[in-house]
């Protein structure tokens, strides 16, 4: 009997798993800066960017629900010039990222990170794919886990609420 | 009972966020989540150097190795590090981490939702 409550207990919570983006609002906190080079060779620095919201969209080759999500932020993206969008990466070989790019390209720099850096050390992300939005003073506004729908009308409120 | 218990209690607690952003370590009836130091097994773990042992013999990164470690063995324990550096390993990272594991007699049991 009590094998069976917990199981129902456990069934009812799978529910927001499946309802899928989970949007995590959480307390302004500064993005932490970093200074990496994108595919293309240009140093991308965070601090840079202040005055501006700056999306960034960590993710992998390997990633299914990263990999679905990319087209409609390539489109954000390019809807949204005053938005930074900056991909990282979290892959091993830059080639990898290269060759998968070369057939599904998008519109926004792509860093690699391949040592954790700003996966791990500097954003502590604990699931893929996780969209932070950064706001024009430089804290994150908001985290997303999950597929996201960068198209959305939702989203696009979101961005335009900062 | 014990283990049946602990899996729900996982799945809840996974529920948040979908894939698995940790696994469940078990030996002799005893079971932790990987990054918990409140178990007798995670503690066991960590004293004996067993934990160390693991994750020197699994073919990880660098990160992985010594900031798994230190994260969960050392006064430096933060349980979002180790399931961040976690999420930062490959698909092919982590199985052989939990190769790695059931190469020393542990029993693996991944959540997924």
């Amino acid at each position: 009997m009590r094998l069976k409550l917990f199981f129902l207990i456990g069934l009812l919570f799978q529910f927001p798993a499946f309802a899928g983006a989970v949007h995590a609002d959480s307390a302004p906190k500064e993005a932490p800066n970093f200074s990496a080079p994108d595919l293309s060779g240009k140093v991308q620095t965070l601090s840079s960017y202040r005055g501006r919201i700056v999306i960034l969209n960590f993710w992998a080759t390997w990633c299914p629900e990263c990999v679905r999500e990319l087209p409609s932020l390539s489109a954000f993206a390019e809807a949204n010039k005053d938005v930074v969008v900056l991909g990282v990466a979290s892959e091993r070989n830059p080639e990898t990222v290269r060759d998968f790019l070369s057939s599904s390209p998008v519109k926004f720099p792509m860093i690699i990170d391949a040592t954790g850096d700003i996966f791990v050390t500097k954003y502590m992300i604990r699931a893929l794919p996780c969209t932070l939005i950064v706001d024009r003073k430089g804290f994150i506004a908001d985290r997303i886990f999950g597929a996201e729908n960068f198209q959305s009308t939702g989203f696009r409120e979101k961005i335009k609420r900062l | 009972m014990k283990k049946t218990v602990l899996v729900l209690l996982a799945m809840i607690s996974l529920s948040i966020g979908c894939g698995p952003t940790t696994f469940l370590v078990g030996k002799d009836g005893s079971y932790t989540f990987f990054g918990r130091m409140n178990t007798t097994l995670a503690k066991e773990l960590c004293a004996t150097g067993e934990l160390r042992t693991i994750l020197d013999d699994a073919t990880i990164p660098a990160i992985a190795k010594d900031g798994l470690f230190r994260h969960i063995c050392t006064s430096e324990y933060s349980r979002d590090m180790v399931l961040s550096i976690y999420a930062f390993m490959t698909p092919e990272e982590k199985k052989e981490l939990w190769r790695a594991f059931a190469r020393r007699g542990y029993e693996v049991n991944l959540v997924h939702c």
